[in-house]
């Protein structure tokens, strides 16, 4: 046997995974060593403990390949949502029409009184989401001409605004940019991304517009093509 | 608003933290990759209804998943009223609510423990211990000398074993 401790190597000898002749060194060295074989009785319970677990707990990310599955399954949240609260649905129909714009809004908690044909059909589900935050505008547009649709999030923030959106319908491989557009008709850009198919990953970046500047938020591909522009 | 893309933004950081480990998962106990991402679609639906899990310090986000997917399988073979034989039930994973009668550790105490390790120490006790790879095939995976993969799979043990029987307070 070897008089070297072996307390060290008996992370990768309880794993097997030393080469048979490292193996014996350790084990002659254990039958003689108090210390090692103590050090490997205390390892071993823990060990045991990682046995009773299947393979796949140590496996970070996403899944390998496409996002297919990331898409149907944000595909299928929007269709409950839609259903589990088509009532609100109809109310924000209502506001669009009063508001005469192509998108719709509908506000978060503002801290302003809502608008009452809101607050009274707003049913409280079982399945609420986590709701925007504070002062968040919701608001949502589809271009007729280009069929392109995006759900934007807009945040105030101290003097800029965080905006975070879903789009659908832009071809894919346009390289776009999200432009928050100001009252005044300054354009700064949020973010930019190029679009894959069918699109719909959130996206969220800001902008140096005061949050009461805010006039839309467009969605534009490098060229000045506008896909979508949705009112706020 | 029923759905915002701060939903779409919960349900993505999910998938990308935890997609993988739910669809191998899931893939192991059906054995068909097309019924595992069904599953997979399922749990992460579910997260979106109960999103609470994500915040509520009970442990491990990680631990409910994979209960939540193995409960999808489960409920799916009954359904089929033929149970996968690949499913037993000392197979991990206790149910959502941590059970620590009798001080015995259970596998979501010790899924919280994982959770914990640094990065370091929960990748060298991925390749030892759960994909089986060899000291040198560590070694090289890893990018490290063998003798750091010696001392740090050590370490790594210890350091488990303390979070083991010291889990970490979390509130009711």
């Amino acid at each position: 046997m070897t008089d070297r401790h072996v307390a060290g190597d008996l992370g990768v000898y309880l794993a097997g995974a030393l080469e048979a002749r490292e193996g014996w060194a350790v084990e002659s060295h254990l039958a003689a060593c108090g210390w090692c074989s103590n050090e490997l009785r205390e390892l071993r319970e823990v060990t045991a403990l990682l046995d009773g677990m299947p393979p796949e707990v140590l496996l970070d990310g996403p899944p390998d390949g496409s996002d297919l599955l990331l898409r149907r399954t944000v595909r299928q949240i929007r269709k409950e949502g839609r259903r589990g609260r088509r009532v609100l649905g109809a109310a924000a129909a209502v506001l669009v029409g009063a508001a005469g714009v192509a998108g719709g809004f509908v506000y978060g908690q503002q801290t302003g009184s809502p608008p009452p044909v809101v607050a009274q059909q707003q049913p409280p589900t079982r399945t609420d989401p986590v709701e925007a935050p504070v002062n968040a505008l919701v608001a949502k547009a589809t271009d007729a001409r280009t069929g392109a649709e995006a759900e934007v999030t807009v945040m105030p923030a101290a003097g800029y605004v965080r905006v975070s959106a879903t789009v659908e319908g832009v071809p894919p491989g346009e390289r776009c940019n999200m432009v928050v557009v100001s009252k005044d008709g300054e354009r700064r850009v949020a973010f930019q991304w190029v679009t894959g198919e069918g699109n719909g990953e959130p996206l969220t970046g800001s902008a140096l517009v005061a949050p009461d500047e805010v006039a839309s938020v467009d969605v534009e591909n490098e060229d000045g093509e506008t896909f979508v522009s949705v009112p706020v | 608003m029923a759905r915002t893309p701060r939903d779409e933004a919960l349900i993505t950081a999910v998938y990308a933290e935890h997609g993988r480990a739910l669809l191998a998962y899931a893939t192991r106990l059906t054995g068909d990759r097309a019924t595992a991402e069904d599953v997979v679609q399922e749990t992460l639906v579910r997260v979106w209804k109960h999103p609470d899990v994500l915040v509520n310090g009970r442990g491990s986000v990680r631990g409910w998943l994979l209960t939540v997917v193995r409960n999808i399988v489960i409920d799916r073979a009954r359904a089929r009223s033929s149970r996968p034989s690949e499913v037993t039930d000392d197979e991990i994973v206790a149910p959502i609510a941590p059970d620590h009668a009798g001080g015995v550790v259970d596998s979501l105490t010790v899924l919280a423990a994982l959770e914990q390790l640094s990065p370091e120490h929960r990748g060298v006790l991925a390749h030892l211990y759960f994909a089986g790879r060899t000291l040198d095939e560590t070694a090289q995976v890893l990018g490290v000398p063998p003798g750091t993969v010696r001392s740090r799979s050590h370490y790594a043990l210890k350091a488990l074993r303390r979070l083991v029987e010291t889990p970490a307070e979390v509130p009711a």
